[in-house]
């Protein structure tokens, strides 16, 4: 290991964030919390290509987060649930130094936690425990990464719960809603990659053992840590720990976007019908959103804020549940991801409104890049977004995030520095102007609830029963 | 409403060297001496419990207000009252969230007496042919109220400020507010939330009932997991307040007049069943300062007094069968004391032998190698803790296995417990609390629930830090003596959640 690797990347974002305060306050008179004393990040680049980020904390405890880029949405319709019954097999099967539940059992002993999670674009395996027991922690880690067990025997049943536990899911309306949702806009790949009996009776085990083989290296690996104990420290127990793990490249998704805009222009407008009979309706619209470096996302973000994003006052919980009494839930988001990104808004009410909501949720949507939003819209929007910024970095897991963010992105490395000037500057034409990019190849809906909601669903649109 | 699962902290001899340097002492050689030399606390002359934490890195703070009163205190004219009133706080004062209080009282009093005759004449009469005209009358007044209104006002002030996480939660136990901010606006919180508590106006009432009926579809009417809890709960109790929904029943919110809304308030957001609890980088001292000008001056009243009505004893098994749309799911549990009551530590170590961790009996048992659940979970404590309560098991059987199957072999797994308990498994359990008791000190919000709910529904705070200590005293043989005196069928509660669509 070479500890004069180790750059301090925190120097230039919080100079970013000071002189950016300063600025701001001058300019708009605002009061601006002041993020002195945040502890500083280090990172080091192993000889084998992996990225360790650390932060010592004043807890006693290590808690590592490692992020493997690969997840839900590298997959397609042949393929769904792989990332995922990848994860729940290493925690069913082990490694071979800690093989089966031996894993768990070892780090429990000790008060320690684990979790193997498939994300959208990442496994992430989260190690926490006692400080004491870093070293137990890394080596854990580091058998995982590179000796991972993927048994013909146990992988029926790793399968078998990843199956019952989605069937389970797609039990709750908003699950079952969103995944439609996705499924549709992204014509079953990537992002609406859905898991099904075909995609996983496909997948076997050598399947796992190439994929593992191939995603667990060097490049394609970021971690992330956070300790009571010296960096210097933490980086001798990684980099004595990890040093096994082969070399590689990063894995990249690359989804055909010009295609899936073909294919949502051409459903656009249709309304989906998911029946389950429930006196409540879920209402789910979307569309497809640009990937994490576009520079109009700022205008996006704070578009999303003012329509539902921003709590009770932004205009789809107004205008639904405030002034209406429609619904509890309403909401719309926004998710800018590497190479992706979608839109959609969630509303619940009752069967015999649902039509009238769906309508008050287009009307909503669509005047966003008709009409631009008003100053005071804008200024309310842009000061919740400025004075809450300290938020980001409340706790050492979130400015550790923030890293993360930047690396797997490769978002400019002033990202968090420049943030709120770039949010300070969108203007109400700019929102406008993004909104009408955002929503020019229309919207689709899905809408889970009573088969019998067809007739007035269809005086919104084309209404499709799924079955 | 945001139910909180409260977790049980703690055990274990801890070494906590260098905690939360920026405020709080770092020289610490257990939880309980950092929560007691860290924690401040004070007494406002109106009986307002205040506590506070300075701590952390960052110039936030996380600012909770709760009260001892849930939905235990409500009676069958009042279920869900204490949930209903949680969201009238957010509507506003006479002075806040109104463009003119003055013309907006004449209309709030009218709608007041059109919505309360409605309520009457539908419960009463609901053929009524004059029922279609209020129902008309009210809309027009609603309209015509809106034009004076400021909706959600809070909310405007608190994101403006750069809060974040403004909401509230109601449990059977308590009501509890709660938002985080920059330091430097706790001026600002205190100014905001003491004239809140004091002048708040119940403004779009019967519109805000409404969507309680729609959260209540959502939670329990769309949730197979949330129609299962309601139902078990229902069955379980018999006559304790504990066996009504926070929530309450369609027809209870649906018929809930605004005016017992007020008497409820009136009778139960008082001093003295009130604290306030802030965790974060402040100078606690000038803190007390703060809060004592803005919120000593709350008028005292007197105590509403305990829940008198006590569970009878359970003299047989009680079981139930409810059918949904979702998979099946099960749901044990057996009653046993509330803490502080010995016997409930010793449920908490009993409660993570079984259910706590992959390496946890029941889920090694279950769902690694009989393979007949998906997941297992244990609850102790539920569904609340200011009076005797339940130790639960809940579970979600593996496709084709039926969940009799399943409750058989939880029983058989807590019976072959009770016959052995390896020690290991006790030091298993010590050392996964002592190292969440760490990992769960690692923001002000977390610290502050603990504190807050402790001190509210146990009457001191202290109990976080008093923890320890307790359990790392309970043997084997405690364990069996639970198991010997709570867990058998004459005291137990089944209900099964089948498949209706399996079942047609």
């Amino acid at each position: 290991m070479k500890i004069n690797h180790v750059k301090k990347v925190i120097a230039p974002i919080l100079c970013g964030f000071f002189m950016l305060f300063s600025l701001a306050a001058d300019a708009e008179n605002r009061s601006i919390p002041s993020l002195d004393g945040l502890p500083q990040v280090e990172t080091l680049d192993l000889k084998n290509n992996i990225r360790l980020l650390t932060i010592m904390d004043e807890l006693p405890r290590t808690e590592i987060i490692c992020s493997i880029g690969f997840g839900k949405i590298y997959e397609n319709a042949e393929n769904a649930g792989l990332s995922e019954i990848m994860a729940k097999e290493i925690s069913l099967s082990g490694t071979k130094k800690y093989p089966g539940n031996e894993l768990n059992e070892k780090l429990e002993a000790l008060g320690g936690d684990i979790s193997i999670n498939a994300g959208w674009e990442n496994i992430t395996i989260v190690i926490k425990v006692l400080s004491r027991h870093s070293e137990f922690a890394f080596d854990l880690l580091g058998d995982i990464l590179e000796n991972p067990v993927f048994s013909k025997e146990n992988l029926g049943y790793s399968k078998k719960l990843v199956q019952q536990n989605f069937k389970r899911e797609m039990d709750d309306p908003s699950n079952a809603g969103f995944t439609k949702v996705r499924e549709i806009i992204f014509h079953g790949k990537g992002y609406g990659a859905t898991l099904s009996d075909r995609s996983v009776n496909s997948i076997t085990a050598d399947t796992l053992s190439e994929t593992w083989r191939r995603i667990a290296r060097g490049g394609n690996i970021l971690i992330a840590v956070s300790s009571s104990l010296e960096n210097e420290k933490i980086f001798k127990i990684a980099s004595e720990e990890l040093s096994k793990i082969a070399k590689g490249e990063r894995e990249l998704y690359s989804p055909d976007n010009a295609a899936l805009i073909s294919e949502l222009k051409l459903k656009s407008g249709n309304i989906y019908l998911l029946p389950k009979e429930l006196e409540q309706a879920t209402i789910i619209t979307g569309t497809i959103a640009p990937e994490i470096n576009y520079q109009g996302n700022y205008s996006l973000f704070l578009m999303n804020y003012i329509l539902g994003g921003g709590s009770f006052n932004s205009r789809l919980m107004n205008e639904i549940r405030v002034k209406r009494g429609l619904a509890y839930s309403v909401f719309s988001l926004v998710r800018n991801r590497y190479k992706t990104g979608v839109f959609m808004s969630f509303v619940q009410t009752r069967n015999d409104e649902a039509a009238n909501v769906l309508s008050l949720m287009k009307e909503n949507i669509f005047r966003m890049a008709e009409k631009e939003v008003t100053n005071e819209e804008l200024d309310w929007a842009q000061e919740s977004v400025i004075n809450s910024y300290v938020f980001n970095f409340a706790k050492t897991s979130d400015i550790l995030d923030n890293y993360l963010q930047v690396e797997f992105n490769n978002l400019d490395k002033g990202y968090y520095r420049d943030y709120l000037k770039n949010i300070s500057m969108v203007t109400p034409a700019d929102i406008k102007r993004e909104s009408g990019l955002l929503f020019r190849h229309g919207i689709i809906t899905v809408v889970v609830g009573n088969r019998n909601l067809e007739a007035s669903l269809k005086k919104q649109g084309n209404v499709i029963i799924l079955e | 409403m945001n139910k909180k699962r409260i977790i049980k902290l703690l055990s274990g001899i801890l070494l906590l060297p260098l905690i939360c340097g920026a405020g709080a002492s770092a020289d610490i050689s257990d939880p309980g001496v950092y929560f007691k030399k860290n924690v401040v606390e004070r007494k406002l002359k109106n009986g307002i419990t205040l506590i506070m934490m300075n701590r952390g890195y960052s110039p936030i703070v996380s600012l909770h207000i709760a009260f001892k009163v849930g939905s235990a205190e409500e009676s069958y004219h009042t279920q869900g009252a204490a949930h209903i009133l949680e969201h009238m706080l957010f509507k506003g004062t006479d002075r806040l969230g109104t463009k003119d209080y003055a013309g907006e009282k004449m209309l709030l009093d009218k709608i007041e007496a059109t919505g309360e005759t409605l309520d009457r004449l539908k419960l009463q009469n609901p053929g009524s042919s004059e029922i279609p005209g209020l129902e008309k009358e009210l809309q027009n007044l609603q309209q015509e109220h809106s034009q004076y209104v400021v909706s959600s006002p809070y909310d405007r002030l608190y994101t403006s400020m750069g809060g974040v996480g403004f909401n509230a939660s109601t449990s059977k136990d308590m009501t509890g507010y709660y938002i985080e901010l920059p330091a430097e606006r706790i001026e600002s919180w205190a100014d905001i939330e003491s004239e809140r508590l004091r002048k708040p106006v119940f403004r779009e009432y019967y519109l805000e009932r409404n969507n309680i009926l729609e959260e209540r579809l959502m939670r329990y009417g769309s949730n197979g997991s949330g129609y299962l809890n309601e139902t078990f709960f229902a069955s379980a109790y018999s006559a304790h307040p504990y066996r009504h929904p926070v929530i309450g029943w369609e027809s209870s919110i649906k018929f809930m007049s605004i005016n017992d809304i007020k008497r409820f308030y009136n009778e139960h957001y008082i001093p003295s069943r009130m604290t306030i609890t802030i965790v974060g980088k402040h100078d606690p001292e000038k803190t007390y300062q703060t809060i004592k000008k803005y919120f000593e001056n709350i008028e005292v009243k007197p105590e509403p007094g305990e829940v008198k009505v006590i569970e009878p004893p359970q003299a047989g098994e009680k079981r139930v069968d409810v059918y949904f749309n979702a998979k099946p799911l099960l749901m044990m549990g057996w009653k046993k004391p509330a803490a502080p009551h010995k016997d409930d530590y010793v449920f908490d170590m009993l409660s993570s032998v079984l259910g706590d961790g992959s390496s946890s009996r029941l889920h090694k048992a279950l769902v690694l190698d009989k393979k007949t659940a998906t997941s297992v979970s244990v609850w102790n404590g539920a569904p609340g803790s200011r009076y005797d309560n339940m130790f639960i098991v809940f579970a979600s059987p593996a496709e084709g296995v039926k969940p009799e199957q399943v409750e058989a072999e939880i029983l058989a797994e807590i019976n072959r417990l009770r016959k052995e308990i390896k020690p290991d498994e006790l030091e298993r359990v010590r050392n996964m609390m002592e190292s969440s008791f760490v990992f769960m000190l690692d923001n002000n919000d977390g610290i502050a629930h603990q504190l807050s709910y402790y001190q509210t529904v146990s009457g001191n705070w202290r109990y976080v830090a008093d923890y320890m200590r307790k359990i790392s005293g309970i043997t084997p043989q405690d364990i069996t003596g639970v198991i010997d005196k709570y867990i058998n069928d004459r005291n137990r509660t089944t209900a099964i959640l089948r498949d209706s669509r399996s079942a047609k």
